[in-house]
C-alpha cells in the first residue's frame, strides 16, 4: 500500500514514516507543494495524506488536483484546525477523511486503512488475520468460520487494533478512539480494560491463541 | 433626557429668568416715571394755590374725594411745613369700585391763621396705562419665545441629522461582520470631525480584531503541531522493545500530558473565539436531537457506570450556532456523567426553553454559583479540566440564557432558560 504524506514539519513527518512503514505501508514524502503536485501528476497512491498549510500553497489545491485526475486514492486531510468551516471544506474539496493535529500514530493508521478499504472496495472486503475473517463494512467478525457476537464498540476495538498489528496501543489512545469528546483519559481505563477484557473472552470461545496481549501499565498489542 | 427637550427645557427657564427680571425692571421703571410727573404736577398746583392763597377760598374747600381735588382746613398749630405725599384710594359708591389718587399736603398760614392745604390727582388712568404697556411687554416676550422655541426645534432637526444618521449606523455596527461604516457626509464640520474620527477608531478596532482571531488561530496551530511530534514521538518509543518499564512509563506520562495540553489548548480557544464573537451564524437548531445523539452515544458508558438515566424531552428548536449548542449539551451532560458516582442517577430534562440535567450526589464544598468559573472543580477528578462549565456559562452569555446550579439534597441541578427571543 503506497501513502503519499504532504507535510512541511520534518519531524512529524519522519515519526509519521517509521509508523507507517513499520505498519506495512510505502511511504513518500513531500515538503512542499511544489513537491506534492509534481508526485501526485507521476506516481498512483492509494492514500495520501495533506496538510493543509504548507509553505508555498494550500494543501485543499491539491486535493483538487488529485481528484480532477479522478484518481481512486484516498485522501485524508491532517490539520491543526479544528473548526467545524474547514473540516466541512476539506470533505466537501473532495478528501475523504479529516484528522486534527495532534492525532496518534495508531488513529492515523487506522483511518488510512480504513479509507483505503473504502476506496478499494470490491464487493468482498475482508481482512484475514490469525484465525479471525473480519468484514469492516458488514461490522462481522468470524472466527474460524463462526460469526462472533461482537457489540458495536467491541468491534471498533478489535479493528483499531488489528489496524495497528504488532504496535503497542496506549490505553489513552483506544479510549480516545472509541469515545472521543464523551469521556476525560482518566475515567475511561477501566471502560478500555472491560471491553478488552470481554473482547478476550469472546475470542477465546473459537480460538485458543491470545491475540491481544497486555503490555503493562501501558496499553495492548494485537499480535498473531 | 433628549438632546432637544434639555436644550429647549434650558433655554426656556433662562428666558423666563431673564423675562421675569427684565419685566420687573421694565415696570418699575415706568411706574416711576409716571409718579414722578404725578408728583411734580401736584407740587406746582399746590404752590399756585399757596401763593394766592386768600381767606375766602377756604370756606370754598371742606374736603377732598372723589370729586374735589383741593381741601383747605384750618389747624392750631403750624410746626413747620410738613410736606407729605401719599397714596390713597376714594370709593365711588355708584360704581362699587375704588379709584387709586395721590395725594399732598402742605401747612401753610394766611396772616396768624394756620391752614393745611391738600391736593390730590387720580392715577387711575396712569395704572392703566401700567397695565396696558405690561400686557403689551408679555405678549410679546411669548410669542417671541414660541417663535424661538419652534424655530430652534426645526434648526435642531436639520443640523442634528447628520449627527443622528451617524449615531443609527453605530448602533447597528456589528465588529464581527468586518464591513466598515459609510458615513453620510454632513454640512457641520464637528461632525465631520466626529465622522473621521469615529471611522479611524473603527478602523484600528477592526483591525485588532482581526490580530487577535488571527491570532487565536495561529495558536492552534503553532501549538498543536510541536504537540503532534511530541506525541507520535512518545508513542513512537512506546513501540521500542528495549525500554525499561520505567522509561516505558515516562514515555506514557509524556503521551498521557501532551493530550492534557492538547484538550486545554482546544477549550481555551473555543473560549475564545465565542469571546470574539466567531459564532455569529444562526440556524434553526433542533435542540432536542442533540441531546438525544449525545445521549445514544453516552449511553454505553452510562451503563457501564451503573447510572440510571431518565430522560423528558419535547420537540424544540431555537436559532443559534448548532455547534455551540452542541458543545453545551455535550459539556453538561458530561459534567454529570464525569460527577455521578457508579450506581447514581442523571435526569435530563427538555421544556420548552429549558434545558436540565440533574445528577445524584451529596452536597458541594465550595459555592454552586464559582462552579461556572475558569478551574475551578469541587472535587478533583483525574482528567477533568474545569473547562466544561466555564464554556457552558461562556456561551449563555453569548446567547443571553440563563445558566443556574442548585443542589437539593440529593441531586445537583444545572439549568438553561434559553432566551424567549429567539
Amino acid at each position: 500500500m503506497k501513502v503519499l504524506i504532504i507535510e512541511d514539519e520534518a519531524d512529524l513527518l519522519s515519526t509519521m514514516d517509521v509508523y507507517l512503514k513499520a505498519g506495512g505501508f510505502l511511504c513518500e514524502h513531500a515538503f512542499t507543494f511544489a513537491e506534492a503536485v509534481l508526485k501526485i501528476s507521476f506516481y498512483d497512491y492509494d492514500c495520501i495524506l495533506v496538510d493543509l498549510n504548507l509553505p508555498d500553497g494550500n494543501g485543499l489545491d491539491i486535493i483538487r488536483k488529485i481528484r480532477e485526475k479522478k484518481k481512486s486514492t484516498g485522501v485524508i486531510i491532517v490539520s491543526a484546525m479544528a473548526d467545524l468551516e474547514t473540516r466541512v471544506k476539506g470533505l466537501e474539496t473532495g478528501a475523504d477523511d479529516y484528522i486534527v493535529k495532534p492525532f496518534h500514530l495508531a488513529e492515523l493508521s487506522a483511518r488510512i486503512k480504513s479509507v483505503i478499504r473504502r476506496v478499494n472496495f470490491d464487493g468482498s472486503n475482508s481482512i484475514t488475520v490469525g484465525e479471525l475473517r473480519i468484514f469492516p463494512d458488514e461490522v462481522k467478525v468470524f472466527a474460524k468460520e463462526e460469526l462472533l457476537d461482537l457489540t458495536k464498540t467491541e468491534f471498533d476495538l478489535l479493528l483499531f487494533l488489528i489496524s495497528n498489528q504488532n504496535r503497542v496501543i496506549a490505553k489513552e489512545t483506544i479510549a480516545e478512539h472509541i469515545w472521543g469528546d464523551y469521556i476525560d483519559m482518566a475515567d475511561s481505563f477501566d471502560f478500555v480494560y472491560n471491553h478488552i477484557k470481554n473482547l478476550r473472552r469472546k475470542i477465546k470461545t473459537h480460538v485458543e491463541d491470545e491475540y491481544i496481549k497486555t503490555v503493562y501499565g501501558i496499553g495492548y498489542k494485537f499480535s498473531v | 433626557m433628549k438632546l432637544l427637550t434639555k436644550t429647549s427645557l434650558h433655554f426656556i427657564t433662562a428666558f423666563l429668568i431673564i423675562f421675569f427680571a427684565a419685566g420687573v425692571a421694565f415696570f418699575q421703571m415706568i411706574r416711576t416715571t409716571i409718579n414722578e410727573k404725578a408728583d411734580a404736577e401736584l407740587v406746582n398746583k399746590i404752590r399756585g394755590l399757596r401763593r394766592n392763597l386768600t381767606q375766602n377760598d377756604v370756606s370754598k374747600y371742606p374736603s377732598v374725594d372723589l370729586y374735589n381735588d383741593v381741601q383747605i382746613v384750618p389747624i392750631t398749630k403750624f410746626s413747620g411745613l410738613e410736606q407729605i405725599m401719599r397714596d390713597t384710594f376714594f370709593f365711588d359708591s355708584a360704581g362699587k369700585t375704588y379709584f387709586p389718587y395721590r395725594i399732598l399736603s402742605e401747612n401753610t398760614h394766611i396772616g396768624s391763621n394756620f391752614y393745611r392745604i391738600t391736593v390730590s390727582k387720580s392715577m387711575y388712568e396712569n395704572n392703566e396705562m401700567i397695565e396696558k404697556i405690561t400686557l403689551a411687554f408679555t405678549v410679546s416676550a411669548l410669542l417671541f419665545l414660541m417663535s424661538v422655541y419652534f424655530l430652534n426645534r426645526y434648526f435642531f432637526r436639520k443640523i442634528w441629522s447628520g449627527f443622528f444618521d451617524s449615531l443609527e449606523k453605530i448602533k447597528n455596527y456589528d465588529l464581527a461582520n468586518l464591513s466598515p461604516i459609510e458615513f453620510t457626509g454632513s454640512a457641520v464640520l464637528e461632525f465631520q470631525e466626529l465622522n473621521r474620527v469615529i471611522s479611524g477608531m473603527i478602523g484600528r478596532i477592526e483591525k485588532d480584531y482581526v490580530g487577535l482571531k488571527e491570532f487565536s488561530a495561529d495558536l492552534t496551530h503553532e501549538i498543536q503541531t510541536p504537540l503532534s511530534v511530541i506525541r507520535s514521538k512518545a508513542e513512537m518509543m512506546l513501540q521500542s522493545p528495549d525500554l525499561s518499564s520505567e522509561l516505558l512509563n515516562g514515555v506514557q506520562a509524556i503521551n498521557a500530558n501532551a493530550a492534557k495540553l492538547f484538550k486545554l489548548n482546544k477549550a481555551l480557544i473555543l473560549l475564545t473565539k465565542i469571546e470574539n464573537r466567531q459564532f455569529e451564524e444562526r440556524q434553526m437548531t433542533e435542540v432536542d436531537r442533540i441531546i438525544d445523539t449525545h445521549l445514544s452515544h453516552f449511553s454505553e458508558l452510562m451503563s457501564m457506570k451503573s447510572i440510571e438515566i431518565e430522560k423528558t424531552t419535547v420537540s424544540f428548536q431555537l436559532s443559534a450556532h448548532p455547534q455551540l449548542i452542541d458543545v453545551l449539551v455535550l459539556n453538561l451532560l458530561k459534567n454529570a456523567f464525569t460527577h455521578t458516582s457508579p450506581g447514581g442517577r442523571i435526569k435530563v430534562r427538555l421544556s420548552e426553553g429549558k434545558f436540565t440535567v440533574e445528577n445524584s450526589g451529596s452536597p458541594l464544598p465550595i459555592d454552586g454559583a464559582s462552579l461556572f468559573e475558569r478551574f475551578v472543580t469541587a472535587e478533583p477528578v483525574k482528567g477533568s479540566l474545569g473547562l466544561g462549565l466555564a464554556i457552558v456559562r461562556k456561551i449563555c452569555d453569548y446567547y443571553g440564557y440563563k445558566a443556574s446550579y442548585l443542589h437539593n439534597g440529593t441531586m445537583h441541578r444545572f439549568e438553561i432558560e434559553f432566551n424567549k427571543i429567539n
